[in-house]
Parts: structure tokens; C-alpha cells; sequence
């Protein structure tokens, strides 16, 4: 469908939409269908736009994303300080060279619409380079030059993506399961309740016996409920201490 | 620091967000219809919107004096709330805020000409009878003062209201503007607190204890009346001599005579909200707590709760007359 990319650690992946908004909706889908993206993944949608005055290769975020076609507005959230600007994207369905002071591209209301459906706002960004402005119109933009606009940046991209990854790793630590769920799971047989149950209490039990195995404690029980009774039975007789113990 | 200013198209001209611009020069500013196009949007993460809220400039077109839940209040039999902010420069672990909305983004209503009406008519309203005003309902009301210019703006409300109270809700020590002030009667600035420990490992970004008192001391120095909020009660092992040592400071170094009110209430979050907290922040120690589920809350079991609130009452009507006391509403 779309030709898609990954890093060989597999920690980055990229699939080239084409142009148009459509395009880049479909390419959204089909690339979290292949990957299986995760809540706590970094989005990123790079590209170029065309802007009345701005400098041709400058840098921009989007902070507001709007659909040219249904008036349909996105604001991309931003929870750290990027080290470039941000502006207003007008996503159109036909390129135009009528250009005002806000950014025209064809492709971040597709991208950002289907994206905020499956990954989590503070992570989903529209990054584009100026391709084509008023007094160098889109006319002269071949895809050669588009490459070369978005290498020249790549070290800002670099950047941007190291101030994502904190946020995206801490994301991805909340939901993850406690140390020792999965392998109490493939030893006994636990209902979607009881899971969430056990969950609850492993959670507890680790902020409660910082680096203690309850394994030990459960070995010998036979099914999901003895579990989740010792576990309880223990935890309600632990201490707890607000003061000495460290918070997330 | 305020990195992002989103505006409503209509405030844009509001004198109010006029100041505030003007305030944040570097700000990036971004225009929308209406708050909510950016406000409690699905998809959005209050734990990393906290790292960086941006101010959201809007306008409250009704709801802008509400009355408070029944068992709320501090003596009068009126009680209101007004919430011309939501959310909350701080990030205590507890907060209903946290489950209660999905953006942590801070919304300032400036309207403020809106809500001075309506808690005109509101006192109006009531004539010559006690009315109790509530301002740190959905954020606190002294923390970001100094952007919002709040006391500069709702106090003379009630200067003139003698039958009227509002209490300020806080663990702020932004006391300046209300230092520069005379005093009012019917103002009472009404810190929480939890003991130094707790605080430290629960209460976020928020002004240590001492820093609190400190600031208690110099606004009864300069005549105004201050309150005591201990609510919520948070649990911990040693819970007592915890509460012991943050009463006896307190106690201690406070003109007892200037107090106007002390109330108590034990940790509980309605359980939508408590869920939305195990998902924000699973590993949080607050979470491990010892907990039970009743109405349609979640808080301590019923007897650590009744105990914890019981040592509590001894110590405090020790120091504090009974009409100045209002305990939760489980203790009545
Ligand atoms: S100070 Fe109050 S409003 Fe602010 S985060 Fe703490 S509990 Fe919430």
C-alpha cells in the first residue's frame, strides 16, 4: 500500500503518504495496522508548506491544524519547550499559491486526524519546512529539492525527537504491567477481572516491598483467587509509609 | 512560565487579556472559538500536559456562581462557589482536578465583570442572611495571583457585603497583594495542610509547610483572618506522630484568637476520578494506601478513616473552640 521503512533496532519507522490529505489519513492507518503502535508512541508528520513570507528550508510546528475543506480544527499539545517556531497549517485539498500567514500543506489534517485517534495528543506533531513562499511559488518546487530542504534539517528533527522520547518512554513505563505480572499469568489462569485485580495489588505490592519477589509467596497456591488472597492477606499486614517511601 | 496562550476570539479584545498579553510578550499565542476545542480533548494526557500548561484565555458564559454540595461550608447556611480559573499551578498527588478533567492546561475566565455581578445579586439575594463564597474550588486562589489579579479584582466585592464571606482557598504563599491590602473581616485566606512528609511526597510543586505557616503568621500580623484546612487526611504508618508534630507547629506559633475556622476531612476521590489516577500514575504511592470502596467513593476503610479523624478532632478541639471546627460530615 504504502512504502514503509524501519530503523534495524526497529525503534523508528516511516511511511512515505504522497500527497493529500487522504493520502496521509490512510497512511496513518496502515502504518499503525503493519507496527502496532502503542498509546505512548511518538507521531510525527514531516514535510513541506508553503507560507506567504517565510524563509525558504525555515522550520515550523504546527500549534493549530486546520481542514481547509470542513473547517475542522486540531491543536497539537505541546508539553516541553521545541526549538522551533510554531504557526497555524491550512490544510488544502487543492495546492495554491494564493498564500496568506498561515502555513499551506495538503497533508496534517489527514495525518493529524486519524493519528489523535490512536496515539495520545502530547506525542502527535505536524512538522513542516518551507518549500515555497510568495516570491518562490510552489510552481518551481521539484521533489528534489524537497529532500534537500528536509536534510538540511535533520538535526533539528534529531533534537526534537530527543525532547519527545522522555515523554514517550514515561508513557510507555505507566502502561506497562507491574514486574512479575506476565509470569504469573503464563503459570496460572487468571479471568480479565482477576487480572486487573492482580494488577492492582503487584502495583501495591512493589511500591510497598521495594525489590521483593511475592513469587515465593504464591508458588504453592492453585489458583487465580488463593493468589489474589495472599497477596491482599499480605499487603493489608505490610506497613505503609507515606514519608520514607519515594513517589513516582 | 507560560510558553503558549491559546485565546478565545471573543476575549481577544478583553481588557483583562489585553494585560495579561502584555504580561507574556515571548508567549506564543494561538486563537480558537471556544475552550473546549482544546480543553478535556480526548487523547490528551493530564500527567504530561502538567509538565507544560499552556493559559487558555476564555469566557464563562453561565454557570458563574453555583452552589457548593450540601455538606460543604464553614457555618452559614448559604454556601457558593465560583471557579473563575480551572486547574491548578500545583500538583498534588490527591487532587480531584486530576480526575476530573483530561487537560491540565489553565483555563482563566476574564469575565471577571460577570462573575462580580452575579455574586452581587447572589449576596442581594440573600439580603441580611450569612452567605459563604468559595474561590479555590477548581484551582487554587492565590497561586497564580499575580497573572490573574484576583484578590485586586473580587475583594472590594466584598467589602461592601458585610453579610457576605468568601474564603480563599490555598497553599500558595503569594499573600503580597492581599499584604498591600486592609485587611476585610469577611475574607478568610484558608490554607491546607499535611504534614511535612507527606507534603513532600504528595504535594508537587507546592510551597513547603513551613513556607505556608510563615505566611499564615504574617497575614495574621497584618490582621486577617486565616483558616485551617486539614483535608484531606492522608494515611501513613506513623500517621499520628506525623499529625502530632504538624498540629503542635502550628498550633504553637499561631494567634489562636484570629482564627476563623479549622476543618477536617479524610482523603477520598469519587472512583471515576480514582481510576483516572491508577492510570495516570500506577506506581504512586498514594495508590498503595490502604482503601475501600463506599458510595461511590474511594477512601480509607471506614475504621482507619473514623480513627484518623477522631485523633485528629481530639488534638484540634484541644486548641480550637467547637464553633470554629467543622469536621467532615461524618462526624456531625
Ligand atoms: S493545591 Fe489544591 S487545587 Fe492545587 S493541585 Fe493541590 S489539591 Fe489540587
Amino acid at each position: 500500500m504504502f512504502p514503509l521503512y524501519l530503523t534495524k533496532d526497529q525503534a523508528m519507522s516511516l511511511t512515505v503518504t504522497g500527497v493529500g490529505k487522504q493520502n496521509a489519513a490512510a497512511a496513518v492507518s496502515y502504518h499503525h495496522a503493519v507496527i502496532e503502535t502503542h498509546p505512548g508512541d511518538i507521531w510525527i508528520n514531516i514535510g513541506v508548506a508553503g507560507h506567504q513570507s517565510a524563509e525558504l528550508g525555515s522550520m515550523y510546528l504546527a500549534n493549530k491544524i486546520i481542514d481547509a475543506e470542513t473547517g475542522a480544527c486540531w491543536y497539537p499539545q505541546f508539553a516541553c519547550h521545541f526549538p522551533c517556531e510554531t504557526q497555524t497549517i491550512k490544510t488544502l485539498s487543492v495546492a495554491s499559491d494564493s498564500y496568506t500567514d498561515m502555513l499551506f500543506d495538503m497533508e496534517s489534517a489527514g495525518f493529524y486526524q486519524i493519528a489523535s485517534r490512536l496515539g495520545t495528543a502530547e506525542l502527535i506533531h505536524c512538522i513542516k519546512i518551507i518549500s515555497d513562499n510568495a516570491e518562490q511559488t510552489m510552481h518551481s518546487v521539484s521533489a528534489k529539492q524537497v529532500s534537500e530542504l528536509i536534510e538540511n534539517q535533520i538535526d533539528i528533527l534529531k533534537q526534537f525527537l530527543a525532547l519527545l522520547q522522555p515523554l514517550s518512554s514515561e508513557l510507555d513505563a505507566v502502561y506497562s504491567p507491574p514486574t512479575y505480572f506476565n509470569t504469573i499469568l503464563t503459570k496460572w489462569h487468571f479471568t480479565k477481572t482477576e487480572q486487573h485485580q492482580l494488577e492492582r495489588l503487584l502495583r501495591q505490592w512493589h511500591i510497598r516491598n521495594t525489590g521483593i519477589d511475592p513469587t515465593s509467596l504464591i508458588n504453592s497456591k492453585h489458583n487465580a483467587k488463593a493468589i489474589l488472597s495472599i497477596l491482599e492477606q499480605e499487603l493489608m499486614s505490610s506497613p505503609f509509609s507515606i514519608g520514607n517511601t519515594s513517589s513516582s | 512560565m507560560i510558553n503558549l496562550i491559546y485565546i478565545e476570539k471573543e476575549v481577544h479584545e478583553h481588557p483583562r487579556t489585553l494585560a495579561i498579553l502584555e504580561r507574556y510578550p515571548q508567549a506564543q499565542r494561538v486563537e480558537c472559538e471556544r475552550y473546549s476545542e482544546i480543553f478535556n480533548r480526548k487523547a490528551q494526557n493530564f500527567r504530561l500536559q502538567k509538565k507544560q500548561p499552556a493559559l487558555i484565555l476564555a469566557r464563562k458564559h453561565e454557570g458563574h456562581v453555583l452552589p457548593t454540595p450540601k455538606q460543604y461550608g464553614i457555618g452559614a447556611d448559604y454556601n457558593y462557589y465560583f471557579s473563575h480559573m480551572l486547574n491548578c499551578l500545583y500538583d498534588c498527588r490527591y487532587c480531584f482536578l486530576q480526575g476530573m478533567f483530561q487537560s491540565a492546561h489553565y483555563v482563566l475566565f476574564v469575565n471577571y465583570e460577570d462573575f462580580i455581578e452575579n455574586i452581587e445579586q447572589t449576596i442581594a439575594k440573600h439580603n441580611n442572611e450569612a452567605v459563604h463564597f468559595f474561590s479555590g474550588y477548581d484551582c487554587d486562589s492565590l497561586a497564580m495571583d499575580p497573572l490573574t489579579n484576583f484578590v485586586d479584582e473580587f475583594l472590594p466585592v466584598f467589602e461592601h457585603s458585610p453579610n457576605a464571606l468568601i474564603e480563599l482557598r490555598t497553599k500558595s504563599t503569594q499573600i503580597r497583594t492581599l499584604l498591600k491590602r486592609e485587611a476585610i473581616e469577611n475574607c478568610v485566606v484558608a490554607f491546607s495542610f499535611t504534614p511535612a512528609e507527606i507534603a513532600m511526597a504528595l504535594e508537587h510543586k507546592v510551597p513547603a509547610v513551613n513556607k505556608r505557616l510563615q505566611s499564615i503568621l504574617e497575614l495574621q500580623q497584618a490582621g486577617w483572618a486565616v483558616g485551617l484546612r486539614f483535608d484531606p487526611l492522608i494515611y501513613t504508618d506513623n500517621f499520628k506522630q506525623q499529625y502530632n508534630e504538624l498540629f503542635s507547629m502550628i498550633f504553637d506559633q499561631l494567634d489562636l484568637s484570629l482564627l476563623h475556622s479549622v476543618s477536617l476531612g479524610s482523603f477520598r476521590l469519587p472512583k471515576s476520578y480514582f481510576k483516572k489516577l491508577e492510570k495516570l500514575y500506577p506506581d504512586d504511592v498514594l495508590l498503595a494506601s490502604p482503601q475501600a470502596e463506599e458510595s461511590g467513593n474511594v477512601g480509607y476503610p471506614e475504621k482507619l478513616r473514623l480513627d484518623m479523624l477522631d485523633y485528629c478532632k481530639q488534638i484540634i478541639t484541644h486548641h480550637v473552640p467547637d464553633d470554629k471546627f467543622f469536621p467532615c460530615h461524618e462526624m456531625i
